[in-house]
Formats: structure tokens, C-alpha cells, sequence
């Protein structure tokens, strides 16, 4: 299964309200390329992918956010699952994109290349619902029934190594890409979140 | 443990400079503290495995319109710095870091950690107060809060346990 085929049938799934949280690598270029949008948060660091759609999704418990996480990022800091697990949400569908392998690191095996099972670990961690897909039309049927299930569902989407050719360059750094995001929440949820610099003028 | 009253007085503090959700890693200085905030119905808690997933809570909770601030040890500094440095520095996120100062002058444990603390967050260049005067305190959080708006930084707050 490709990685650039689940994202595909996923972006054709999501409700153009729905935040996505990408990490950093080509994940967020190919979802990118299917979804641009400023609902989208591109470009999280290592390890962090889960922390900050916790973050969100406990903020906004009204919005659906989806996680777009990697195997090496995921693991990075696992106990994420086990606190995105104990805050009750109702609004999270949090993908692994499981390739095991680092492969913006130059493709070594990542612990899931090896006995790491990560929904099961998820399972573990009280995540309720936690499943691992290795076809196209697996995921389709996952991730369809979990984006329209209220609840806290984990999908490990087992998929080859490799992008795809000619995607668009992501000219976006991390700035602009927080600014974006952030203008989005402002205008759809009506509050202020880049505040004054000169209070006193 | 820290004291209530000194629990209070941060929690106030907090409060009335618009801190609504807090990421948190224990540490036994800041008991009074946590139990509070287990309590309190008007700041979320998040509490994390490890400080660094905490700056990634505090940056989605920022981005989603909260004012977070994080709740750690200077060892748990030290385990967030990069996700301070590529995450909370690179996307320009106001967070306020409240630090339990281990190995401060007066502390009987951890005096490593204590000694780099400050070197660690110039390094981060992440602007920082020395909290010792249960007076200020109210103050100092609020300059912090000030601070990490302007600059869309994070600031820090290095709690002793003459203000806890």
C-alpha cells in the first residue's frame, strides 16, 4: 500500500472543516499536494505530531482534528497515546502513517520494522479504538467509519517506503505555516489568538 | 511540597493573567500546585509523560486560542528543549514555562541540572525571571504573560521554593 494512495482516499473522506496535523517529512508534502488548506498544521517537529493535536483537540473539542503522524515520530513520544487516551476526546482520528522506517533519515528500520506494535501499544495505552490496515480498501473502510464515529480512533496504515514523483516543493516554513493555521481558527472559532504587540498605543 | 499559600498565590496569579490551560510534568516542589490545578474548574490540565510532549500540547492549545503555560522541573527543561527550539521558537508560540529551579541555592538535590538551568534557556534565548519573593509573584507572571504575547515566544519563570 501507498502512502500517497491512503492519503488520497483520506483528503476525498474529510469534511473541509476537519483539522489536520501533519508532522514534518514527506508526509506533509504529499498531504499537502491533496489537501491544501488552511485547516492544515504543517510541519511539526520530530516527536510532536501527537502532543500538539492533543492540544488542539482538547482546546476544541467541537472541531474534528485528524493526526497525520509518522512510525519514528510516533515513537519519539509514545506516551502521548497514553495521554491523548486519558483525556475522554470525542474528536480525534489519529493516523500513523507506519513505513518502519525512518525514512526522511535516510531509510533505517524504525522499531516497527522490527516486534513494535503501535496499536497495540495504543490499545495498551486505553486508546479505544486501535487498528492496523494493510490494504487500500481497509484503510478506506477505517477511516471512513472512524471520521464519522465520534471518539478516539487510532489507525496504523502500513505502507511501503517511498513518495511519489513531481510533488509540489512546500515553500512554507513553520512561521507561515503557524500563521495560517492560526487566522483559519481565529475566523472559523471567532477568538483571538495573535495578539496585539503595542497594547499601550 | 510547597505550601498552599503559596500554591494559591501562583494559581491566582495565573488566573488573573489569563493562563486557561496548563501542560504538566509533576515534581514533589510543586504537590500544592498540582493539586490544585486536579481541582480547578476554570485552567485545563493536560498532564504529559514527558515535558517535551507538553510544548507540543501548549503550541496546539495556543493555536486553537488558549493562553497555556507549561508546568515542569528544570530536568523536564532540558528534555523540551527541542521541541522549544523547532517547534515553540520556530512557530512563534507564547507559552509560559513555570520551572521548579532543582539545584538552586538552597536546594538539596539535582545541582547539575540546576547549574545549566540558566545557560540552557539563554542558549534557547528564552527571556527568564528568578522567582524568590512571594510579593512579586503575581507581578512576575503577569510581566511573563506580557512578554511571551509581544514576542510570541516562550518566557520563563524559575520557581524557588520561597515563592512555592
Amino acid at each position: 500500500m501507498k502512502r500517497f494512495d491512503c492519503l488520497k482516499s483520506l483528503a476525498a473522506l474529510l469534511d473541509p472543516s476537519t483539522i489536520v496535523v501533519t508532522n514534518v517529512g514527506p508526509i506533509c508534502r504529499e498531504w499537502n499536494a491533496l489537501r491544501p488548506s488552511d485547516a492544515n498544521l504543517l510541519q511539526v517537529n520530530l516527536g510532536l505530531c501527537a502532543g500538539v493535536g492533543l492540544g488542539i483537540a482538547v482546546s476544541l473539542p467541537h472541531r474534528q482534528v485528524v493526526m497525520l503522524d509518522g512510525d519514528g515520530n510516533l515513537l519519539l513520544n509514545l506516551a502521548s497515546l497514553a495521554d491523548l487516551a486519558n483525556q475522554n476526546l470525542n474528536n480525534v482520528v489519529h493516523i500513523v502513517l507506519d513505513n518502519e522506517s525512518y525514512e526522511g533519515g535516510g531509510g533505517l528500520k524504525s522499531a516497527t520494522a522490527g516486534k513494535a506494535d503501535l496499536a497495540g501499544i495504543a490499545r495498551s495505552s486505553g486508546v479505544p479504538n486501535a487498528s492496523t490496515v494493510t490494504s487500500l480498501e481497509q484503510f478506506e473502510t477505517v477511516a471512513r467509519q472512524s471520521l464519522s464515529t465520534p471518539g478516539h480512533h487510532f489507525i496504523v496504515a502500513k505502507v511501503e517506503k517511498g513518495s511519489v514523483d513531481k510533488l509540489p516543493t512546500l515553500t512554507l516554513d513553520g512561521k507561515e505555516a503557524k500563521y495560517r493555521f492560526a487566522r483559519h481558527i481565529e475566523k472559523t472559532e471567532g477568538v483571538q489568538i495573535l495578539r496585539p504587540r503595542y497594547t499601550h498605543l | 511540597m510547597g505550601t498552599i499559600a503559596g500554591a494559591q498565590n501562583i494559581l491566582a496569579g495565573l488566573k488573573n493573567s489569563g493562563i486557561d490551560l496548563i501542560a504538566s510534568v509533576p515534581d514533589i516542589n510543586m504537590l500544592q500546585l498540582l493539586n490544585l490545578l486536579y481541582e480547578d474548574k476554570d485552567i485545563a490540565h493536560v498532564p504529559v509523560g514527558r515535558e517535551e510532549e507538553g510544548i507540543g500540547v501548549c503550541t496546539g492549545a495556543h493555536l486553537a486560542g488558549k493562553f497555556p503555560a507549561m508546568l515542569m522541573q528544570n530536568g523536564g527543561l532540558l528534555n523540551s528543549a527541542n521541541g522549544l527550539t523547532t517547534t515553540a521558537l520556530q512557530f512563534g508560540i507564547p507559552v509560559v514555562l513555570m520551572i521548579y529551579y532543582a539545584g538552586d541555592i538552597g536546594d538539596n538535590a539535582f545541582h547539575m541540572v540546576g547549574l545549566v538551568t540558566e545557560p540552557v534557556l539563554q542558549g534557547l534565548g528564552i527571556k527568564y525571571i528568578v522567582m524568590r519573593d512571594p510579593a512579586k509573584v503575581q507581578q512576575d507572571i503577569a510581566g511573563a504573560v506580557t512578554l511571551a504575547n509581544s514576542s510570541k515566544r516562550p518566557v520563563a519563570l524559575l520557581l524557588t521554593r520561597a515563592v512555592l
